[in-house]
């Protein structure tokens, strides 16, 4: 009997140690892995910091949904997420009521404001952590870009960050369903030209005219189902073309070896969206008077077959913020769609590498 | 903690002890009830590893002719288990077993258990913690929570002629924690249950 406990327990052990063990203590190293927790307003928000902070330079990766993960980003998509971390210390930070964070959040506090003020502690904590002396890049998919716009529009904040990525954000909230209805109504055109499901993109062409015909300059979480509807016809359509590579690590290995935690981030995404995505919509006032005001470098990437944060917010990012020419650019992946970092991982952190080296003090 | 959360911890705490007590109360019955000890792997979600240790109480033994195993047992566990990066978890967690033997062949029994389970589950965040205060944002030591889990579970299993009961089980609950999310958590089991004949001999007398 003895035997057998015996061997049951070193079995367990053996287990955990083949896992990676969490290292805090070295607090700077070429190949960092530190877990932190954050509480604030109620929320215990998890953080991974991991990579090369050597330079103390951070990368901060805010997640899209909302009600997404950032630690996915680095469970799923370690071919973008390891390049970077070879230069950098990225930052995964899952948001309040999002991915694997805990604590007792109140509805109440799922607003615009409180994100805003949740991204501005977790830099205070890697300012009071890694030092004053730090630089940070601050990087956002989808509901992540807007998330940092939003931050970004108050100069106080605006310079504790030294850049701005923006990947497939969608900015301004009512625009950018519009945006998509246009995109869609592109590609639609482009693709039955060619003759692929020439049927099918016409249909959606004119299902997409028609929402942008019936001229809605502001949106609601209840009016928004429709062209949220009509994008996700056509992103199955793109699918179904076959145009996208989807390249994502194995679920054991995120499981086993990393912190992907299924049912806690399932757990968290069934909770309602409807009182931040409402008040994203109220935001859009102040997003039209403060983006001409950001000065921040920033890179703005955006996929070509994205039609859920289309090209259009690129362009319209671009066009609005007062940065220099020669200190933003605006980059289009031609084998992307919404999520570049599954279509063409190594190119995208290629191209962010590149140019935080280039921007980033 | 909210001081509505604190009672019901208090009064499920309550409840364990109560049970435990009733088992408890006394000795020589717990004794002659004892039927197995186990110990096993205890994954939740399969990958994530840790131990599960038990004991097994008989409650009442309805064998028949046509069914020669028909039996049911009070079961209370001790579990421990890790996610990765996240949280140590410590479960304790009585459970109530019907359990059913389906095939002798020779002196081996394949039988099979369905289980009701309610149990305290603490877990720990693994990493460093701090608080945003007024003051600034501070280091603190206090991570985590408490929570209820209930569900069901499962069991396949193998007594063999030298009395250990080898078995494959899978757990399905439902976690009412401190937080305001309801996660679900299953788990995959692997363990052997060594019988406690002396227990069944003064039973039988």
């Amino acid at each position: 009997m003895k035997n057998i406990i015996h061997r049951f327990i070193v079995f367990v052990i053996l287990l955990s140690s083949i896992q990676c063990a969490v290292d805090n203590r070295t607090l700077f190293g070429d190949d960092i892995r530190h877990q932190l927790w954050l509480t604030h307003e109620g929320a215990d928000m998890a953080i991974t910091v991991e990579g090369n902070n050597l330079k103390k330079r951070f990368c901060i990766l805010v997640h899209g949904g909302p009600g997404s993960s950032a630690q996915e980003f680095n469970t799923f998509t370690k071919p973008f997420s390891d390049v970077i971390e070879r230069d950098y210390a990225m930052v995964y930070y899952d948001q309040r009521a999002a991915g694997i964070s805990r604590g007792t959040v109140d509805p109440e506090t799922e607003t615009v404001a409180q994100h805003v003020d949740d991204l501005d502690q977790i830099i205070e904590l890697l300012y009071l952590r890694y030092g004053e002396d730090i630089s940070i890049a601050l990087m956002g998919h989808s509901w992540g870009g807007y998330l940092t716009s939003a931050y970004l529009l108050d100069a106080d904040r605006s310079a504790k960050v030294g850049v701005w990525v923006n990947i497939d954000g969608g900015i301004h909230r009512t625009n950018f369903l519009n945006d998509d209805m246009t995109r869609i109504m592109e590609i639609a055109e482009d693709q039955a030209s060619q003759g692929i499901f020439p049927f099918e993109w016409n249909n959606l062409k004119a299902q997409a005219q028609q929402q942008l015909n019936s001229n809605v300059t502001k949106y609601t979480y209840e009016t928004q189902d429709t062209p949220f509807r009509i994008v996700s016809n056509a992103e199955q359509l793109i699918n179904k073309s076959g145009v996208l590579e989807t390249i994502t690590g194995s679920t054991f290995d995120a499981i086993f070896f990393d912190n992907y935690q299924p049912y806690i981030a399932a757990a968290n995404d069934s909770r309602s969206g409807e009182i931040i995505q409402n008040d994203m919509f109220e935001f859009d006032s102040t997003v039209e008077a403060l983006l001409p005001g950001v000065e921040l470098p920033t890179l703005s990437i955006y996929g070509y077959w994205d039609v859920r944060t289309a090209l259009q917010q690129g362009e319209y990012v671009f066009n609005t913020i007062a940065t220099p020419e020669e200190s933003k650019e605006l980059i289009i992946l031609e084998d992307s769609g919404h999520s570049p970092m599954v279509n063409e991982p190594t190119r995208l952190a290629n191209t962010i590498v590149d140019w935080l080296d280039i921007h980033l003090p | 903690m909210p001081l509505l959360s604190s009672l019901r911890f208090a009064v499920f705490f309550t409840l364990i002890l109560i049970a435990s007590g009733w088992t408890g109360l006394n000795a020589q019955e717990t004794k002659q009830r004892l039927r197995s000890v186990g110990i096993g792997y205890y994954g939740e979600l399969g990958l994530h590893p840790g131990l599960q240790g038990d004991i097994t109480l008989l409650i009442a033994d309805n064998s028949t002719r046509r069914y020669k195993w028909r039996k049911l047992l009070f079961r209370p566990s001790a579990i421990y288990f890790r996610r990765q990066f996240y949280s140590n978890n410590f479960i304790i967690m009585p459970q109530l077993v019907s359990q059913i033997g389906a095939r002798e062949i020779g002196e081996t029994l394949l039988y099979f258990e369905v289980s009701g389970k309610v149990g305290y589950h603490r877990y720990q965040y693994i990493g460093d913690q701090y608080i945003s205060t007024p003051t600034g944002i501070q280091s603190v030591k206090r991570g985590g929570g408490n929570g209820v889990v209930y569900g069901l579970g499962f069991l396949l299993g193998i007594k063999s002629r030298s009395d250990r009961y080898y078995s494959l089980s899978m757990d399905y609950l439902n976690e009412k924690t401190e937080d305001t999310i309801r996660p679900k958590l299953i788990a995959i089991k692997l363990g052997v249950r060594f019988g406690c004949k002396q227990g069944e001999k003064e039973t039988a007398k």
